[in-house]
């Protein structure tokens, strides 16, 4: 289906890169697996009923379970494609389940297995979180949205925020971090889809 | 603002003591409305981490799409130009070469000259080497002369002056000594009414080198109504022809030989056709 990596070595040197979470050995070690897999994850994905578009979005979502389960997992040492290729298996059975669509169990399986998966995370609320966070950020201003992702995902302190957003002091940056945050929560409400429901 | 909401970065973001984290989870444990917030808190919070982490691996996976495209543009681009020159090259063997044979050198380099962008000055090329004609000229007439020539088996002394110096001229043609028989037969007048010694005059004049006097003689033995002087003198015009380097008066007459099988020096004719026709 695609060139697993025969070399252990070359599996640990990649899960190494992969954990450093940036810079050019980073870039490289996705940029690998990205050649290595992604033909081969999407001309399956594709042959069990995936549109195209959605199997490059599996893709990427397994890429994101491969990257958050090392990070959540330092002692794991399995071949990442083939953790890749079993995330995407089921990502896509939990997108064909919940939007019942015919979905071959036993094959799919039958893959997973055969790379011996031995554990896939829940992947499917970050996703839906994911996919209705970015819908609400484009309802955000510019600096709002920057505001929020520069505290939660860049984790500035809100000293840093206040300087670079040119906030007269770190109270103005807290009470602006804090409207932000309250106009996405009562977006998220209006929506009526809640993401834990 | 929500109280809650500094509780729930400060945990998020794990800057709190683990007493502060202890009773903060029972709280939530114990606090329905609280533990909803900080579901939906959370859930905000892991949506927008992971949109980020989603948009950064985006722009890598861009960047390497680009990269892949770009690499494979080189190795088309590459391939291309191999391609380009494999015919261009393939072309320069065989254009302008209708079996498929490789043209002879000097056609391929006015070949290329043609194709070039810019005028080349080519050099005057040295002519062709001619086939050694005298060379040939010798062995065709060795070939035959000595019996078309008989020597001699009566050497007697003339019984006239005129018959002393025919005798005299004939001892020296006898002798191959062909100036010496040019001398001597020039020095009788009116030769040509006696056929025998001016087609041997002819035949010195050939061995000696003087073709173009061998030619004039053997064009007028051609003429003679004696068949088998006649037949002698054609075949010695074209040797004569040939060594007089007279190409168009040896295609001439040698025409109307090889229009004859019947002639005697048919076969002779083809086969100095076949060695100078194709020159």
């Amino acid at each position: 289906m695609f060139n697993l990596a025969k070399n252990k070595s070359q599996d640990a040197a990649t899960l190494r890169k992969l954990r450093a979470g940036e810079g050019p050995q980073f870039e490289q070690a996705i940029a690998r697996l990205y050649g290595a897999c992604r033909k081969g994850t999407l001309a399956w994905l594709e042959k069990h009923g995936a549109l195209h578009q959605e199997a490059e979005d599996v893709f990427q979502e397994a890429l994101l379970a491969l990257l958050r389960k090392l990070r959540s997992d330092p002692d794991f040492d399995g071949a990442p494609d083939a953790y890749l290729f079993g995330a995407a298996c089921h990502i896509w059975q939990k997108i064909c389940t919940k939007k019942g669509r015919e979905w071959k169990m036993k094959e799919a399986w039958k893959y997973a297995h055969s790379f011996d998966i031995e554990y896939v995370p829940d992947i499917e609320k970050p996703m839906e979180a994911a996919a209705l966070v970015s819908e609400l950020l484009s309802e955000l201003s510019d600096e709002c949205r920057a505001i929020l992702l520069d505290f939660y995902v860049e984790k500035l302190s809100l000293e840093e925020i206040s300087q670079k957003h040119g906030f007269k002091n770190k109270d103005v940056a807290k009470q602006s971090k804090y409207r932000c945050m309250e106009r996405l929560k009562i977006l998220a409400k209006q929506k009526g889809d809640h993401i834990n429901t | 603002m929500n109280a809650h909401d500094e509780l729930f970065d400060r945990y998020l973001l794990d800057r709190m003591t683990v007493q502060e984290r202890t009773d903060f989870e029972n709280r939530l444990a114990t606090d329905a409305q609280m533990r909803a917030e900080w579901e939906l808190h959370q859930s905000l919070v892991a949506g927008l981490q992971r949109q980020a982490e989603k948009a950064r691996l985006n722009e890598i996976i861009e960047k390497t799409r680009h990269e892949n495209r770009k690499k494979r543009i080189i190795w088309m681009l590459s391939g291309l130009l191999l391609l380009l020159l494999l015919i261009w090259t393939v072309r320069q063997r065989r254009i302008g070469s209708p079996a498929g044979q490789p043209l002879p050198v000097e056609s391929q380099k006015d070949q290329i000259a043609q194709d070039l962008p810019f005028p080349v000055v080519q050099t005057p090329r040295p002519n062709p080497p001619s086939p050694d004609f005298k060379k040939i000229v010798q062995k065709e007439t060795a070939r035959y002369f000595n019996q078309d020539y008989p020597k001699s088996r009566l050497m007697t002394a003339a019984h006239n002056p005129s018959d002393s110096l025919f005798a005299f001229a004939r001892e020296a043609f006898d002798n191959e000594n062909w100036v010496e028989t040019i001398r001597r037969y020039e020095a009788i007048p009116g030769l040509d009414q006696y056929s025998d010694h001016y087609d041997r005059l002819g035949a010195a004049y050939l061995q000696s080198g003087e073709a173009a006097k061998a030619v004039e003689v053997y064009r007028k033995l051609a003429q003679k109504p004696r068949m088998d002087l006649r037949e002698k003198a054609e075949w010695y015009l074209l040797l004569a022809l040939l060594a007089n380097r007279d190409r168009e008066g040896f295609e001439a007459a040698i025409e109307p030989i090889l229009a004859d099988k019947k002639n005697r020096n048919y076969a002779r004719c083809v086969a100095l056709k076949r060695t100078f026709g194709n020159e």
